[in-house]
């Protein structure tokens, strides 16, 4: 699942990186630079909830999408109005980025620590059965 | 991956129907953002390759448009300060024979010195960096594909000696003291910032002209055998010619005297 979106998402800028004519004006840089930052911050917030397994489809695609253009529409209505809020949305995906990903790290390295505790126990039970018989496993996986 | 992406407590092990459908958009968002990514990335380059400093593209901008403004507000007080001074000498009574002399006589300086739009026919020499790129090329041949501002007086000294009479580079009537220097990416004339493509306006007989420039060897010749597409010779006409638009009050240079009495020290 996660190298079929990595692959989709490979083959997306392939398609735009290696098409002579597909560039927007300089002046419209920062605003694209936003959306693309926010689509990040959608997709690593997806990743979060997957791993805490509260994933859900419908949350995950309007947020990509309505975060991608409310960003842009938000840099470009602060050129309009004389206010950086292009500032304002750096600093709230950006921070949630990094809060999204850490996280993420800490689950994925309390997961693996639960599968070794696990292994372990297993490993152990199967050396001296008396001892660790009738004894529940972590995780609630079976021995027999 | 490690990540236990796939095993929420709620989804069953085989992927159903409705797990299927968020992949596919998944994937597809996925796409766009690679795509969006891809875009920004090339436009960043493309900032980059251009020298424009990206972070301070606002502050350069807006200064850019004050200079702009204060140029063109500069230009029309001097352009109206030139008509004041024009207004005044026509003012002076025409019916006396002596002032219509020396009107006469100073509205033909006035010409000669480029003090006043002209019209004629002529030729248009029209310079165009080339858009051949020759990356394995050494440094000096990459450099002759761009027009310099030696190219531009090249030029102009050739019409010059072919009997020019008056002569503009993108509307910058050329004058006594007119400088035509480089500055950078772009050619500085009068003063005055320009960019590619460089015409070069020249009023005077469009044939001798036309001869003048296309002499074997000549600036013309060498650029056109870099890159056709790099000069192009028009004849016009009509052409005409804007009056220098600069300051013209000098302000260190003093008129000799040169009546008998200076000539009579001289002798002695």
């Amino acid at each position: 699942m996660i190298w079929l979106a990595l692959a989709s998402g490979l083959i997306g800028f392939a398609a735009i990186w290696f098409t002579k004519g597909a560039t927007i004006p300089i002046a419209d840089a920062s605003y694209l630079s936003l959306a693309a930052l926010a689509g990040i911050d959608s997709l690593i917030g997806g990743l979060r909830a997957g791993t805490e397994g509260k994933f859900r489809g419908n949350v995950f695609v309007s947020g990509f999408v309505v975060n991608t253009l409310l960003a842009a529409f938000l840099a470009y209505l602060g050129d309009r109005l004389g206010q950086n809020l292009a500032l304002a949305a750096v600093v709230a995906l950006g921070g949630r980025i990094f809060v999204n990903l850490s996280i993420t790290r800490r689950q994925w390295l309390d997961h693996r620590a639960d599968l070794s505790s696990t292994r372990r126990a297993a490993q152990l039970a199967a050396k001296s059965p008396q001892q660790y018989a009738g004894e529940p496993t972590m995780d609630g996986e079976s021995r027999n | 991956m490690g990540l236990p992406l796939n095993s929420p407590p709620h989804t069953a092990a085989s992927p159903s129907d409705q797990q299927r459908s968020w992949a596919v958009s998944l994937c597809t968002l996925c796409a766009i953002l690679g795509a969006l990514l891809a875009l920004s990335f090339k436009t960043q380059n493309q900032i980059r390759q251009s020298n424009v400093p990206a972070a301070n593209y606002e502050g350069l901008s807006y200064e850019y448009l004050i200079l702009k403004k204060k140029a063109t507000d500069d230009e029309r007080t001097i352009g109206s300060l030139q008509q004041n001074i024009s207004d005044l000498e026509n003012s002076a009574p025409s019916q006396n024979k002596q002032f219509q002399v020396l009107t006469d006589d100073l509205n033909r300086a006035k010409t000669l010195a480029g003090l006043t739009a002209v019209k004629g026919p002529g030729v248009t020499v029209t310079l165009n960096d080339s858009k051949k790129r020759f990356p394995d090329a050494p440094l000096a041949v990459q450099m002759i594909t761009i027009v310099h501002d030696v190219d531009i007086n090249q030029f102009v000294n050739e019409l010059k000696a072919a009997g020019a009479e008056a002569i503009s580079v993108n509307d910058q009537r050329l004058v006594a003291n007119s400088a035509i220097r480089c500055a950078g990416p772009t050619v500085y004339i009068n003063n005055t910032p320009q960019t590619p493509p460089y015409v070069i306006q020249a009023i005077g007989d469009a044939k001798t002209l036309d001869t003048a420039l296309r002499l074997p060897d000549g600036a013309y010749d060498q650029m056109q055998r870099m890159d056709a597409a790099m000069v192009r010779i028009a004849h016009a006409e009509k052409l005409i010619i804007p009056a220098y638009a600069g300051a013209t009050q000098p302000r260190y240079a003093q008129p000799v005297e040169t009546n008998a009495r200076s000539g009579a020290d001289n002798k002695n």
